[in-house]
């Protein structure tokens, strides 16, 4: 499943080898900190995110058997790390909203994507229309489309079947394709 | 068999993230020869595919990651023990040293209550000063300390300095209890060595003769 060098660190790592686990987390920490940063959208908790699964993963390192890519086991832990994370938020966040409501305050919705610098006016309609997906259809296509990831991997990361994966990917794709049309000038509109 | 649009749009998604049989897609292909809207359909669903990559690789840059192997070392329950080993030394040594401390602390304090509650059979032993000497300060016997004397038979070479360090009683001491020893005593004369002990032990007969390789470890502790 993995190439010999990948199999080699790893082996390294679970001994304890301290060049071999920096050599191993330096690999893989950009793609785990994207993904826990695509989840969360917030860099302070996703590098949080992503040192908890680097300290999870070690932790069960001996336990992984190569019956999947490594890749995909690590971001399986970067993703429940990640959802777990969001699930604390969310608590918090609705213990908040209901103060405010108590209160009768003015809420601060999570800054839109719009009121970043956006250089690409393309991009930003994609990332809003992508946002919009839920979480549900949102993670398959961040996976499938950010990580490269296949759809076999994808189906364990989510822990979900793989047909569910294509047929959330289907949906995705064509309720983005309706909402990119206009603006993304999806070639030719149709009849 | 010819497909409808939507097998034929459910090929095309599908064709995205796996193969098709070669079956299906030769059918999706003579679907799309006769059908202008699934071409359609099918360039957008392209445009889709290839635009949505790069577009999500600009929404989360991730330049400045850089986790802390440390850290997460630290953290990590397997390595945790290894991480710790140090510290923990460091910890032993110091609870072990302040156990000593108290130790001796405890030690010393019943021994001077001991020493006055169980009166020993034999009576504090003074050392009898040399009247001549009675300026001299000798390691002052307490009323508590228990002192008495021991014969040390002088070696070739031994100095008087080299004796008192010997064990461990200044050299001060070792002259007023031997006013008479010439710096360098002879060999074979003997001298009397001061031995105060906090508690009394005296169960035998203070006065013996040590040969060099007791007294090292006796001498102190008698």
């Amino acid at each position: 499943m993995n190439n010999p060098d990948t199999t080699r660190l790893l082996e390294q790592c679970a001994a304890g080898d301290e060049f071999a686990i920096e050599q191993w987390i330096r690999q893989y920490e950009t793609g785990v900190f994207r993904l826990a940063l695509s989840v969360l959208q917030d860099e302070a908790e996703a590098s949080e995110a992503t040192q908890d699964t680097f300290v999870a993963a070690l932790d069960a390192l001996p336990t992984y058997q190569e019956r999947s890519t490594f890749k995909a086991w690590l971001y399986t832990i970067a993703m429940n790390q990640s959802r777990s994370r969001l699930r604390k938020r969310r608590v918090f966040e609705k213990l908040k909203q209901g103060l405010q409501n108590l209160l009768r305050m003015q809420s601060h919705k999570n800054l839109p994507p719009e009121e970043q610098v956006i250089q690409n006016q393309k991009d930003a309609q994609i990332w809003n229309a992508v946002d919009r997906l839920g979480e549900k259809h949102r993670l398959p296509v961040i996976l499938r489309y950010l990580h490269e990831l296949s759809p076999a991997e994808i189906a364990e990361i989510l822990h979900i079947n793989e047909g569910t994966v294509h047929s959330r990917l289907h949906t995705a794709r064509e309720s983005l394709r309706l909402e990119l049309e206009q603006s993304l000038g999806l070639s030719e509109k149709l009849p | 068999m010819t497909l409808t649009h939507d097998q034929a749009h459910f090929y095309l998604q599908h064709q995205l993230d796996a193969s098709l049989a070669a079956q299906s897609l030769e059918e999706l292909a003579s679907h799309l020869a006769g059908c202008a809207e699934c071409r359609a359909y099918a360039s957008q669903l392209q445009t889709l595919h290839q635009t949505l990559g790069p577009a999500l690789e600009k929404r989360w840059q991730a330049s400045g990651v850089r986790t802390s192997v440390k850290a997460v070392l630290a953290q990590t329950n397997r390595f945790r023990q290894t991480q710790n080993f140090t510290p923990r030394l460091a910890w032993g040594a110091m609870t072990l040293m302040v156990g000593l401390i108290l130790f001796g602390v405890i030690y010393s304090s019943l021994g001077t209550t001991g020493g006055s509650l169980q009166t020993s059979p034999m009576p504090p032993i003074q050392t009898p000063l040399p009247r001549e000497s009675s300026a001299l300060t000798i390691a002052p016997a307490t009323a508590t300390n228990y002192c008495t004397e021991i014969n040390y038979v002088v070696q070739e070479g031994d100095t008087l300095p080299g004796i008192a360090q010997q064990f461990g009683i200044s050299e001060q001491d070792l002259r007023a209890y031997n006013p008479l020893a010439a710096p360098t005593p002879q060999a074979g004369s003997t001298l009397r060595i001061p031995a105060c002990a906090p508690t009394p032990n005296l169960s035998h007969t203070p006065t013996f003769t040590m040969t060099p390789a007791l007294t090292q470890s006796n001498a102190r502790g008698y």
